[in-house]
């Protein structure tokens, strides 16, 4: 079982929005699709799940193309969205029946869900003393982490073999981006094939073993995180230390990329140049905290190969 | 198209259909209309519909206690026969005089609260007869009562002038009926008699016609394209997409309109009926007469129609209709209403898909409420005109077919070939105009922004056509 994304393009007139896009997620995981805004991934991910027709390209999932109408796929916009008025309830049954699970099975899941994300007090109708209904709030009225967690029960309500995410953390507070980790990390464990679009570098590395860095349409970066980060090689040092080292980096012609105090970070050439700053360091007899020599980070990657190129749109 | 484009629907139409009645306003502006058109019967009934005779009946005692009746015309007014032919005035004491009717107000005045003046003049410049009645300012007498006094005096005054001219109360009517002149063809001259009757009659039924469903087309139309817009503005649209295609999403859409609005009228013929039978019960006093309007009700079912009855007559103006006629026509009309309704349910889709925001959504209506207007002025010129050419062109236009064809195959202008020709065309225009949608609903749906033209729709539909979908 896999997904494979075979030469999609998509052309509004001459203008062409995503050129070739080619990647396949082997295993079950998370595959995340980086760029920059208007680099094409929303655009992308329209066409994987059949909303948009491709000018060219096939997207295979279980060796046939993929048709999200008939296939068990789950799906988080980008631009979450629920109808302002009728009731939360009404609207996951809704959504869960289209996606083909019968009323039972959707009212017993999306009490699962509820109880999870804990927002039970906007789906079912609480009672006051009196034993009357207490009117819910609107869907309109909810914040903005409340709709998204509605929108991220719908999208599990089918419990979905693919699921596709597009900016899941965006606008979240740091509890509710936890519990968003913990169900996105509960979905890895059962197997599913997750794609993932994201700004925040530091989810990615999180999650994601493959990746796809997109820039103005084109495929600029791929393969596995890590294999892409050791390809980079260890060139990051960081340094925290009691005494003043600048000399030292000079004489060892290292790059001073920032300093705070009395913490240094470095940009070295290799490892020699590392142990070379860190011999003189022990020969003076200077008291080291913390020396740390590390590959680059997924945000220094995707700063340098769409950095400049970045098109806010 | 593939059938896979049509999963969905039915949960879709499900959704449409349920969430309407699950509004409150949608609930309380239903029982509004039904218990206006329950009301609505028995009021009109109270108003003046049950005749004066009935009136008379349902009135207490008369409070009247004399009139002075002043008659300046050449009829005598007989107070006695009067009497006896409405015992409701036996207690009221008639006073004739011939003073001047000022003098007859001055000492009104000062008089009864419980006296009415009665004066009946020619009026010779106008050359009519004049009844009027007169009360002081602190009468008790309500007005009610002077509006009863006031038609019973004509409608006697009348027969005082049939009976003391000694002639028939036809000839009386003969005498009295207006001349009209008028030039007319020769080719025509037979012809012409019947044609005016039967203009007026169908000219009056295509324009209800017409306005029964246009409002049927407008309303619909207009729920379709703010529940897509709503959709879009919601941003839901794109939730939607992964489980339904844009075809699903709007037939399903379109089936729920159409079944809220079978209800809503079915809920308003109901309440129609309701409103009868009160009605009835209200005016038909005794059990008998009720009885009675029910066999006649049920005799009348159980034999039908028959070509040239009473019945019929009544139905179609004094026109002969063939029953045969009148049920396909009644199919005829049900069927172009449904397919105009289905007609303008795919226009309101694409317009409605096509903007971005609910303040887009009047813009996007112009062109439905223009096509509408033409058809219903192409109507209007039909009934007008008596011309062979605009008639032709508004049969086979099918925003004006859609009113005129089927009443005009009711009342036996036109034949069968028409109907089935306007049917084709609506079906051709909206399977072409559905099969349009197909193709561009999707780029639609993701649109946003400035409201997409025509023209640009064209484009798009140009554009997707060349492109093959996974």
């Amino acid at each position: 079982m896999s997904l494979t994304v075979n030469g999609l393009s998509k052309k509004y007139g001459e203008k062409t929005v995503v050129d070739n896009l080619s990647f396949e997620i082997k295993e079950p995981g998370v595959y995340a699709l980086l760029g920059t805004n208007g680099a094409g991934k929303t655009t992308s991910i329209r066409m994987i799940l059949g909303m948009l027709a491709s000018n060219s390209g096939e997207v295979i999932w279980k060796g046939e193309p993929l048709d999200a109408v008939k296939c068990n796929v789950g799906y988080l916009a980008e631009e979450r969205g629920l109808y302002p008025k009728y009731t939360l309830m009404d609207q996951l049954v809704y959504f869960a029946r289209l996606r083909g699970v019968s009323k039972s099975d959707a009212l017993d899941r999306i009490k699962y869900w509820s109880d999870r994300f804990e927002v039970n007090e906007y789906i079912y109708p609480e009672k006051n003393a009196k034993g009357k209904k207490i009117p819910m709030k609107k869907p309109e009225q909810l914040s903005k982490g409340n709709q998204q967690k509605i929108q991220l029960i719908s999208a599990l309500l089918s419990d979905p073999e693919l699921l596709i995410l597009d900016e899941p953390l965006s606008g979240l507070d740091p509890v509710n981006t936890d519990l968003f980790k913990s169900v996105i990390y509960e979905q890895i464990e059962k197997k599913k094939y997750l794609i993932m679009s994201s700004h925040q570098m530091p989810t990615i590395e999180e999650f994601c073993t493959d990746i796809t860095i997109l820039n103005k349409s084109k495929t600029v970066l791929q393969g596995n995180l890590n294999e892409i980060k050791k390809s980079y090689g260890r060139v990051n040092l960081f340094v925290k230390c009691e005494s003043d080292i600048k000399a030292l980096i000079k004489e060892c012609g290292i790059t001073l990329v920032n300093q705070k105090e009395s913490e240094y970070i470095l940009k070295v050439t290799g490892e020699e140049q590392a142990n070379n700053l860190l011999s003189k360091m022990i020969e003076k007899k200077i008291m080291i905290i913390r020396f740390e020599l590390r590959e680059p980070s997924l945000h220094e990657i995707f700063v340098e190969k769409v950095g400049g190129d970045s098109e806010e749109k | 198209m593939k059938k896979s484009d049509l999963t969905g629907w039915k949960n879709v139409y499900a959704f449409t259909f349920l969430q309407h009645y699950k509004s409150k306003a949608a609930i309380i502006a239903l029982i509004l209309m039904c218990l206006a058109v329950i009301a609505s019967g028995p009021v009109l009934a109270m108003i003046g519909g049950e005749g004066i005779e009935n009136t008379l009946d349902s009135m207490t005692e008369c409070k009247i206690e004399e009139i002075y009746l002043r008659n300046e015309t050449d009829f005598e007014f007989d107070t006695e026969k009067f009497i006896s032919e409405k015992p409701y005035y036996k207690n009221v004491k008639f006073i004739k005089t011939d003073d001047p009717l000022e003098t007859v107000k001055e000492k009104f005045k000062s008089d009864s609260t419980k006296d009415v003046i009665v004066n009946i003049s020619l009026d010779t410049e106008e050359d009519i007869y004049k009844i009027d009645l007169y009360r002081s300012q602190a009468s008790e007498i309500d007005t009610t009562v002077m509006s009863v006094l006031s038609e019973i005096i004509e409608e006697y005054f009348y027969d005082c002038r049939v009976s003391q001219l000694g002639i028939t109360e036809e000839s009386f009517e003969l005498i009295n009926a207006k001349v009209k002149a008028e030039v007319v063809d020769t080719e025509t001259d037979d012809e012409k008699e019947d044609d005016d009757s039967f203009n007026t009659v169908m000219s009056g039924v295509i324009m209800a016609y017409a306005m029964v469903v246009m409002m049927i087309v407008l309303i619909s139309s207009q729920q379709i394209g703010a529940s897509i817009i709503i959709e879009k503005s919601s941003k839901v649209i794109e939730t939607l997409m992964i489980s339904v295609r844009p075809l699903a999403l709007i037939v399903g859409k379109i089936f729920g309109t159409i079944t809220i609005l079978l209800c809503d009228f079915v809920a308003l013929l109901i309440s129609g009926i309701i409103s009868g039978v009160i009605t009835t019960v209200m005016t038909a006093k005794k059990m008998n007469e009720i009885l009675n309007i029910v066999t006649s009700s049920m005799s009348d079912i159980g034999n039908g129609f028959s070509p040239g009855s009473a019945e019929a007559a009544a139905f179609t103006g004094g026109i002969d209709i063939s029953i045969g006629r009148i049920v396909f026509g009644i199919f005829a009309v049900l069927m172009t209403t449904i397919l105009a309704y289905l007609l303008y349910a795919v226009i309101s889709g694409i317009s409605g898909a096509s903007c971005s925001n609910v303040e887009d959504l009047s813009g996007a209506s112009t062109f439905i409420s223009m096509i509408t207007l033409v058809g219903l002025y192409l109507c209007m010129g039909v009934t007008a005109i008596n011309n062979d050419v605009v008639t032709t062109i508004s049969y086979f236009f099918p925003f004006s077919g859609m009113y005129i064809v089927p009443v005009h195959f009711i009342f036996g202008k036109t034949g069968i070939v028409t109907v089935f020709i306007l049917w084709a065309e609506l079906i051709v225009l909206t399977v072409i105009l559905f099969r349009f949608a197909a193709r561009i609903y999707h780029v639609l749906v993701f649109h946003k922004g400035e409201r997409i033209k025509f023209k640009a729709l064209l484009g798009i539909a140009k554009a997707e056509k060349g492109q093959g979908k996974q």
